[in-house]
């Protein structure tokens, strides 16, 4: 599959009451990009609402970046965005307070 | 919203390792303890990151070995400026903390199967073998035990709870203000004793291996509160750092194994420069004299455009690099086959920090301090393998005596609304001024403050230095401190889950960090360990001397700590 300059995502969000919707966002792809990237980007550059919390070993194994990326589980940090145009879906698979921040315990 | 006030007899900062040790030994004490983390303890700190070894002195060491002989390989490897009474300390009760994980229910590989024995092992630096392991990931197997044991004992650990300042109310200790950062809820942990167990501070570099939690929390606090900090012109630098792609970007490509199986460094134009360095072999090269050279050859051009140089590995056997690293930099888009790898020095542990004494007692009656956020025992440059036996021998004893103080006789004081006030201000002016209308055209993003922090710092205040580039990082850093600070300004107004706002606070650390890096590297006129001049290159007996430095209003005031005259 050719690789586009852009990738389309959905991004899962949750409102003030706890419900589901999903936010569009159009982001320049950039080589290398990890989807726990896709989040920073859109935490960072997109959208100051966005909550997003990374703690993250980055080496892949402590599992706090895990998240479901068009339906399957991945460690956000070791999983590149897939090629083509998207859309990319991408929701919690942890329990969290608001959009992807983790609930605490 | 309303500020939430709680009282406690012991506060702990951070729970990572020194953390969550201290906890326990608060608890043990019969003080009523809390733990506040910016992040969450099964996820945070560096401790969760340390991979092979603990470093101590068993009843089943090498025969010859013993605390003293791991004190003297502390003490030469630190460059004659570590606190020989800290280091006594900590070589002689390593071996009391590896019993004691293992009283958690840490099993160490063992010396041979089927055996109680664990196995040691040997690393660079240490006259013998004494690192004991688990697998690849001992740091993960700490964490677990003892975030069970806290859990046990039924310490609250208030997750996401960002530790802003010390209360010091006429100079006595009051407590800790803190910011929730789920309910974006100020907070108030009144108590007599505090322990700081924040970690390190290498996110102040471009380029560094740590969590991203690392921001120097601690020395901010601390020197914001004027205690004093020691030792702080010492960073470590790890030589081989992926630079590229951005998913392998900070972690550590192992060149203590590689090299000497023949990789070599070259530069952008593919040239091996090691040699005209006149530095000896670079199979001979330790850690520092790696960082020196490759610093010098990014700074002289022939560096990337992304900073960084290449380790060719051309002529190994592909066999030979580490295959659970292979299969990652596989998933973030590396190129497994291709011999060459783009990498560079990163920022990996402050060997100084807070300045603590033999019972982890640091210059504010009241305050203790444990782990990499603490200074004195590594001096000039670290030797393999002691993070953990520093965190968990002097995590016991900060809790433990943290605990003592606050039952017998710590003074209680009132956080009065003045002084919680003014410690929960910068959080309020923040908010202030958060949101489109409120920021206005001057109005900085914090991410915008860490990338400039980092860039400095990489450039100015990176393995190698000079006076002039010292002075300029200082000026760049003041205006973060003055300046930035009054336009830093969040996105969104809504306190909750402000991601902004916590890299803002993470921000002010990172500053102050960086400037007491910077001040304490200027003022050391010469070269030792991990800190290189290059306009003073080499080390003068008359700096055989810790800077203690310390925040005056907005200024540094550095003294020199020379030990062997009695002041030690």
């Amino acid at each position: 599959m050719e690789t586009t300059e852009y990738l389309d995502c959905e991004i899962a969000r949750t409102t003030e009451d706890g419900d589901r919707w999903f936010q569009r966002v159009r982001l320049p792809r950039k080589s290398g990009m990890t989807i726990q990237e896709v989040l920073r980007h859109v935490a960072d550059e997109v959208d100051g609402t966005f909550a997003f919390f990374e703690h993250s070993c980055k080496r892949g194994f402590c599992g706090s970046c895990l998240v479901t990326a068009n339906g399957r589980k991945v460690l956000s940090c070791r999983t590149l965005v897939p090629p083509g145009p998207g859309p990319l879906r991408i929701e919690p698979a942890l329990k969290t307070s608001k959009d992807f921040w983790p609930a605490a315990d | 919203m309303e500020t939430v006030r709680e009282q406690y007899d012991v506060v702990i900062i951070g729970s990572g390792g020194a953390g969550l040790r201290a906890a326990l030994a608060a608890a043990e004490q019969g003080a009523r303890a809390v733990v506040i983390t910016k992040g969450q303890p099964q996820w945070s700190g560096g401790t969760l990151s340390a991979h092979y070894s603990f470093c101590a002195v068993l009843p089943t060491a090498m025969p010859g070995d013993s605390p003293d002989v791991f004190a003297a390989d502390i003490l030469r490897s630190g460059e004659g400026i570590s606190d020989p009474k800290v280091v006594g300390v900590l070589a002689e009760k390593a071996g009391e903390a590896v019993a004691f994980a293992q009283s958690l229910g840490v099993t160490f590989d063992p010396a041979e199967e089927g055996s109680r024995v664990p196995h040691l092992g040997w690393l660079a630096g240490h006259t013998y073998a004494r690192a004991v392991h688990v697998g690849n990931a001992v740091g993960r197997e700490l964490m677990r035990v003892l975030l069970k044991a806290v859990r046990k004992a039924g310490i609250p650990v208030h997750a996401f709870t960002y530790a802003t300042d010390l209360i010091v109310e006429d100079g006595v200790l009051a407590g800790v203000a803190a910011w929730h950062l789920p309910t974006g809820e100020p907070r108030i942990y009144e108590a007599p004793a505090v322990v700081i167990a924040t970690g390190g501070g290498s996110q102040i570099y471009e380029l560094n291996t740590n969590p991203v939690e690392a921001t120097g929390d601690g020395y901010g606090i601390a020197l914001r509160a004027g205690v004093e900090l020691i030792d702080m012109e010492f960073v470590q630098f790890y030589p081989t750092v992926f630079v590229a792609p951005t998913g392998a970007r900070g972690l550590m490509f192992n060149s203590g194994i590689l090299v000497p199986k023949g990789a070599r460094l070259l530069n952008r134009r593919g040239e091996d420069f090691w040699d005209r360095y006149g530095v000896g072999p670079l199979v001979n090269a330790t850690r520092d004299v790696m960082c020196r050279v490759m610093s010098q050859e990014i700074a002289a051009g022939g560096g990337t455009e992304r900073g960084g140089l290449y380790i060719t590995t051309r002529g190994i056997d592909p066999r030979d690099l580490p295959q659970l690293q292979e299969k990652l930099l596989q998933d973030v888009g590396v190129d497994t086959d291709a011999p060459e790898r783009e990498v560079a020095p990163g920022a990996h542990y402050f060997m100084g920090g807070i300045r603590i004494d033999g019972h982890a007692a640091t210059s504010l009656p009241g305050l203790f301090a444990a782990g990499e956020c603490t200074g004195g025992i590594h001096g000039a440059n670290r030797l393999a393998g002691t993070a953990l036996s520093e965190n968990q021998v002097f995590g016991a004893i900060a809790g433990r005596n943290a605990a003592r103080f606050a039952l017998q006789g710590g003074r209680r004081v009132k956080a009065d609304d003045g002084g919680a006030d003014r410690v929960t201000e910068p959080v309020r002016e923040l908010m202030r001024r958060s949101g489109a209308a409120a920021g206005g055209k001057d109005a900085v993003h914090p991410l915008e403050g860490w990338k400039h922090v980092q860039s400095v710092m990489q450039r100015l205040v990176g393995p190698t230095r000079e006076e002039a580039g010292l002075r300029q990082a200082i000026g760049l850093l003041d205006a973060v401190r003055g300046d930035w600070d009054a336009r830093l300004a969040a996105r969104t107004p809504s306190p909750a889950h402000n991601r902004d706002i916590a890299k803002a606070l993470d921000l002010r650390n990172m500053a102050d960090t960086g400037w007491c890096v910077a001040q304490a590297a200027l003022a050391r006129k010469e070269s030792r360990g991990a800190h290189v001049r290059l306009d003073a290159p080499d080390t003068d007996t008359a700096w055989t001397a810790s800077l203690v430095i310390r925040r005056k209003e907005r200024d540094a005031v550095i003294g020199k700590l020379e030990r062997g005259r009695g002041d030690g």
